[in-house]
């Protein structure tokens, strides 16, 4: 409590330091906590993905031969061949990836993401209904002309009023709304969309021989089902499927986590377990941003040595440790860390307020929620801690007397 | 009076290896901005190669695999075409695989004599100039006369002619690649026409090497379909004529889907789409340098307040204010200028890694040059107002003081 107060002392006596310093915590956190929200956005447990501790994934696929080599997500034969009754696994689903589709509308033109699934996907992804329910897997076999819409997609056509049992155009085709969901994040890449369809609902099958194509499946796994076990098994499952097509002789199809599945588009598509590293690049990145403001407030606060060299010098003489004076120097720092904390979270919930509001994503819901806020914490810890330690190891070992004198080198 | 400066630094070397640090730090933050400018900058006010003004793209996605039409559905492609000029209200309509500003781009190489060139490909049919507006440089488009020849029509744009034939007067000639050489099969290529550099993605891309191969509606050879039609439309087209387009490809091909944008929207998106990161690593680096700056005047004011009694000394001992004042910023240049070295050197080894392979020699330098100036400005900036404080410093003041 005593340091406290002396580091408050201390920092409002210096005010264009303090102020300099203020800047530069807050704006760094401001841009690091504006990128954990979307990070926490995209990934955190959240309808429709609640569940992602219990979830793995298979988006990519890659066939490759001597000449050739073709990858992308994965093709509807290769996931319907090797999902169903994986042991360890409860429910299993299908989905594609979300298409562009148009339709002509009271003389307007409205483009919507269109996304086909399966029954299931339903029941492994739990959606926020608002009206209606999920189509069933009775509706996937008999090719029903049916679809699920988010909200926003329900206002456009609808003007807002309830939809379910409406039908609508859409690329040419009829469909009637069965359930209207909240708008999911278009930072969800497995989940959002505008309309959801049945997969069975296209123009001709030739997706169904598919090794690579634009085809992912999710898996729920069974309480106390390891999910190694789960990815070996498919893993061999994959090994074995036999390859039809002449150009290639090798398939691979990783499962992995949401997360891992995600980043891994930006790694190594082949390869599981890219959660990790990627984990590792976010923390690297995040410290070399950090870097540079922490080296100007290193070099600031040892440039002020001198002016406080008599403070030292007097402190030292009448008995005050190095370790207590150093202990004086970080809380000076992790105060104005914390003050810096404080500014940069109100920042970046305007900051978000704004990405929010300005559509650059789509149905963007960034958040500042008590998971980032506690992301926060750590980074102001940590920033404060990298911007301290060495002003404040070099102030408390200045010698007495040479600090008096005001030597100090 | 380097050297005399060059030893005070040493004297402190401990605090200005950090600060060089920091300013080399800054110095990279600017580099990557400045050359992410310079060269976005430098592409845009390059002639572009075609009129996206009032031009429709539409892309033909077969539903079985989410790509594009399969070999051997050519005529029905072709058929479209026609369709499309029976349309009131449609000025031209043609089919070109990449049309402007859309996302894919078919890559390939011929091998000729002892090296390889890449260039872009596309198919186009008869027409696809007078819709995108192209500007030939020598010889002819294509047309229904490139059906009879034994040999495959091809038109290059400037850049590829450079490249093959170190000029745009080419046409005629055959592209001279070895036996083997990868794109097009056996077949001979031909030359009819030379055009303006084709920046297919558009004002912010480096021009390249494009060829547009001739697409004939029966697919004779090379290039069989293509998977998007371009439509010139009156300005302010409205939505109804796209409603009644996108009818009649539907009633013609049942199983495909057909996705319209104008070039307009397409080249916004595109244009945003780069220039959005660049925007926010733009802000973000402002920031960082407002910060730095502001970082240093509280470093060199406490340097100045230090060194009160050394400066005293010496404006005692006839140093005048001018020659004090440009001791400090003299020895902050020279800190600066080491920081300079530092940042240049590391960035002199980007074109050694592989992913800086795409940067340009001139981007780098123009990069360099600009983080140069802009960071000699910040110290300066930095430095005025502490090295003005010195010229305030009284002598008797000064050996007074403490």
């Amino acid at each position: 409590m005593h340091t406290l107060k002396l580091a408050l002392k201390v920092l409002r006596r210096r005010k264009f330091f303090t102020f300099v310093s203020l800047f530069a915590v807050t704006f760094t956190l401001l841009v690091l906590l504006v990128a954990t929200a979307v990070l926490d956005s995209a990934f955190a447990p959240r309808a429709p993905e609640d569940r992602p501790q219990r979830t793995l994934v298979v988006t990519n696929a890659q066939a490759k031969g001597q000449h050739a080599t073709r990858t992308g997500w994965a093709g509807y034969k290769l996931l319907v061949r090797t999902i169903p009754n994986l042991p360890g696994v409860e429910r299993s689903a299908l989905f594609a990836t979300p298409r562009k589709l148009t339709t002509y509308h009271e003389g307007r033109k409205l483009t919507c993401q269109s996304r086909r699934v399966d029954g299931e996907f339903w029941r492994v992804f739990r959606f926020a209904f608002l009206e209606g329910g999920p189509f069933v897997p009775e509706d996937e076999t008999q090719a029903n002309p049916v679809a699920v819409i988010n909200a926003s997609t329900r206002d456009r056509f609808f003007g807002g009023g309830p939809a379910v049992g409406k039908t609508f155009e859409l690329d040419g085709r009829r469909l009637r709304v069965v359930g209207v969901v909240r708008d999911v994040s278009s930072l969800r890449m497995l989940t959002y969309s505008d309309v959801w369809v049945p997969i069975s609902l296209t123009r001709s099958d030739g997706y169904k021989n598919e090794l690579v194509g634009d085809f992912g499946a999710a898996v729920l796994l069974s309480p106390g089902a390891r999910p190694k076990d789960v990815a070996a098994e498919f893993a061999r499952r994959v090994g074995a499927m036999p390859i039809d097509d002449p150009l290639f002789d090798t398939l691979k199809a990783p499962m992995d986590t949401p997360f891992g599945t995600v980043v891994s588009t930006f790694l190594d598509q082949t390869a599981s377990g890219q959660g990790a590293l990627a984990m590792t690049y976010i923390w690297l990145a995040a410290l070399m941003f950090m870097g540079l403001p922490a080296l100007n407030l290193v070099n600031l606060n040892l440039s002020r040595i001198l002016e406080r060299s008599s403070e030292i010098g007097v402190r030292k003489s009448f008995g005050a440790t190095s370790a207590a004076l150093a202990r004086q120097f970080l809380m000076e720092n992790v105060l104005l860390a914390a003050v810096g904390g404080l500014l940069a979270a109100v920042l970046t919930a305007v900051v978000l307020a704004g990405l929010n509001r300005s559509g650059l994503i789509p149905y963007a819901e960034l958040s500042l929620n008590l998971r980032v806020l506690g992301w926060g914490l750590v980074l102001t810890l940590v920033f404060g801690v990298l911007s301290g330690v060495l002003p404040a190891w070099r102030m408390s070992r200045l010698h007495p007397v040479g600090a008096l004198q005001g030597r100090f080198e | 009076m380097i050297r005399h400066l060059l030893k005070l630094a040493w004297h402190r070397k401990r605090a200005n290896v950090l600060l060089l640090i920091e300013i080399a730090a800054s110095f990279l933050v600017v580099f990557a901005v400045g050359a992410f400018v310079t060269y976005f900058g430098g592409n845009w006010r390059r002639p572009l190669g075609y009129d996206w003004r009032d031009v429709w793209a539409i892309t033909i996605t077969d539903e079985r695999s989410g790509s594009g039409p399969e070999e051997g559905e050519a005529a029905l492609a072709g058929r479209l075409v026609d369709e499309l000029r029976q349309v009131p209200g449609v000025l031209a309509a043609a089919g070109v695989d990449s049309p402007p500003y859309v996302g894919w781009t078919n890559i390939s190489n011929y091998d000729v004599k002892d090296r390889t060139i890449v260039f872009m490909s596309s198919g186009a049919t008869v027409g696809a100039d007078r819709v995108l507006g192209l500007k030939l440089l020598a010889g002819r488009w294509f047309s229904r006369e490139d059906d009879a020849t034994p040999w495959q029509a091809v038109v290059i744009d400037r850049e590829m002619a450079n490249d093959m034939f170190g000029t745009v007067q080419c046409v005629g000639k055959s592209i001279p690649r070895d036996k083997g050489g990868q794109e097009g099969g056996t077949l001979e290529q031909r030359v009819v026409g030379v055009i303006e550099d084709y920046r297919k993605d558009g004002e912010l891309a480096p021009p390249d090497n494009f060829v547009f191969q001739y697409v004939s509606p029966e697919a004779r050879s090379g290039p069989s379909r293509t998977y998007c039609l371009v439509v010139r439309v009156p300005p302010g087209a409205p939505v109804a004529l796209e409603e009644a387009v996108v009818g009649r490809l539907r009633a013609l091909a049942p199983q495909w889907s057909f996705d319209v944008n104008t070039l307009d929207q397409l080249r916004t998106q595109r244009f945003w789409s780069i220039c959005t990161p660049i925007l926010i690593l733009g802000i973000v680096a402002g920031f960082l340098l407002l910060m730095v700056t502001l970082g240093l005047i509280g470093v060199l004011w406490q340097n100045v307040a230090r060194r009160t009694r050394e400066l005293g000394l010496r404006r005692a001992m006839g140093a005048t204010r001018l020659g004090i004042c440009r001791q400090i910023l003299g020895e902050l240049v020279l800190v600066t200028a080491m920081a300079l070295l530092v940042g240049t050197v590391l960035v002199v080894q980007l074109p050694f890694f592989d992913a800086f392979d795409g940067v340009p020699r001139p981007t780098i330098v123009s990069g360099v040059l600009l983080a140069i100036v802009t960071i000699l400005a910040i110290a300066l900036a930095a430095g005025l107002y502490p090295s003005w404080l010195t010229t305030r410093i009284h002598p008797a003041e000064a050996l007074h003081h403490d």
